[in-house]
């Protein structure tokens, strides 16, 4: 692959976007602290599915990935009124995902990383995405913990150094210098894991 | 700004937002110029362009049809018990967690400086504070066991044993509370007359 053949990926959200969605956050936190249950709904609604794949990402089991979710929204939510809004509300609730999955992951065996969580329809399609699912997780599960998790923030939640470096409560440096190891380790890994594949 | 200055050092800082639509026009101009021109930078380019394509392709999952209501039904049960049950930390008890902690450590480091001071003052002190309570030669007074005179009634039974020819009873405990004081002034005793 080279440079001059890629194709890039428009940013998740655009900088007046994330500015919309950290004040419209913010007004939801208020009202949530104030007891009103609709205003939950719609932050649970608004994060649900990322904070669900967060946890997949890094739980790799489905069931796993929502019980943690269930157990990040609901400790959010009834800790809220500790929320002093220092930070974003959703790298409060990124963090509370990511701790909770560190926890499990640190509970769980190795065994029972491999797991479905493919839903697509077609039959090659589930075959090369299941493929693809086990050598990423082989791929990362070789990766320290720091490296690995700040790798899925930002390629796979497409999150900003800024919000990870407020999530893992590190410096912006520290993200940068991580991601690049991260990156580093993982190209080789896969490379030597599509080598294994194809010659085992 | 001009679009061929840019350096290895300022492109790599570039590279994740240019890969992720982040740079302006004219920023994105700066840097294919430079990946034109330089190998390394373009390999680092490709290495993140190549692990962003393998992460893009994990499976994503939605979760399932009643997650959202397990979630409130979850969140509004624990908030229910919650609520009453903790105190407001403004109302907790001002001294405990790390505060006790640190009192705690505070009040055993003040005592062991009390402690090593009184050990290094007071033999310096002591004669001295003897003087002033005793007088004399600053020494405490010595306690001197009173023995009873001869043909008191407690000697006559001390005696006895011994008389009928019959070993004492408490012999071994007497030789184990030997006190060459007491033998001392036992000796003592006879010649004068006077414990």
């Amino acid at each position: 692959m080279t440079a001059a053949s890629m194709l890039i990926k428009p940013s998740v959200l655009s900088g007046s976007g994330a500015a919309r969605r950290e004040d419209s956050d913010r007004a939801l936190v208020s009202r949530c602290q104030a007891g009103e249950r609709d205003a939950f709904c719609l932050l649970l609604s608004r994060y649900r599915d990322r904070i669900v794949n967060l946890a997949f990402q890094l739980l790799s089991r489905r069931e796993d990935a929502e019980d943690v979710a269930q157990e990040a929204f609901t400790q959010a939510f009834t800790s809220i009124k500790n929320f002093r809004g220092d930070s974003q509300f959703f790298t409060w609730l990124y963090r509370i995902t990511v701790n909770l999955c560190l926890q499990r992951k640190r509970r769980q065996k190795p065994e029972d990383c491999l797991d479905d969580g493919v839903e697509s329809a077609s039959g090659t399609d589930v075959e090369s995405q299941v493929v693809t699912k086990l050598l990423v997780e082989r791929t990362l599960a070789k990766m320290s913990e720091p490296l690995r998790i700040t790798l899925v923030l930002r390629d796979m939640q497409d999150l900003s150094y800024e919000e990870i470096a407020s999530i893992l409560s590190i410096p912006v440096g520290t993200v940068r210098s991580r991601l690049n190891e991260a990156r580093r380790q993982f190209r080789d890994a896969w490379t030597l894991a599509e080598k294994e594949t194809a010659h085992p | 700004m001009k679009a061929n200055t840019w350096r290895c050092g300022r492109v790599r800082k570039a590279l994740d937002a240019y890969a992720h639509s982040g740079l302006s026009a004219v920023e994105s101009a700066a840097v294919e110029a430079h990946l034109g021109r330089c190998p390394r930078c373009t390999s680092e380019y490709d290495t993140l362009f190549a692990v962003r394509c393998v992460l893009d392709n994990y499976p994503r999952i939605t979760p399932r049809a009643d997650f959202d209501d397990a979630i409130v039904a979850a969140a509004m049960a624990q908030r229910a018990v919650y609520i009453p049950v903790r105190p407001n930390r403004r109302h907790r008890f001002a001294f405990s967690g790390p505060r006790l902690r640190l009192a705690t450590s505070f009040a055993l480091c003040a005592a062991l400086c009390l402690m090593t001071i009184s050990m290094l003052v007071w033999p310096q002190l002591r004669p001295a504070v003897l003087n002033n309570l005793f007088g004399g030669n600053g020494n405490p007074p010595t306690a001197t066991l009173q023995l009873p005179a001869e043909g008191s009634t407690n000697s006559v039974l001390r005696s006895m044993p011994e008389a009928a020819g019959t070993p004492a009873v408490n012999e071994p405990r007497a030789a184990k509370s030997h006190n060459p004081r007491v033998e001392t002034e036992r000796e003592a005793a006879p010649a004068t007359g006077q414990p």
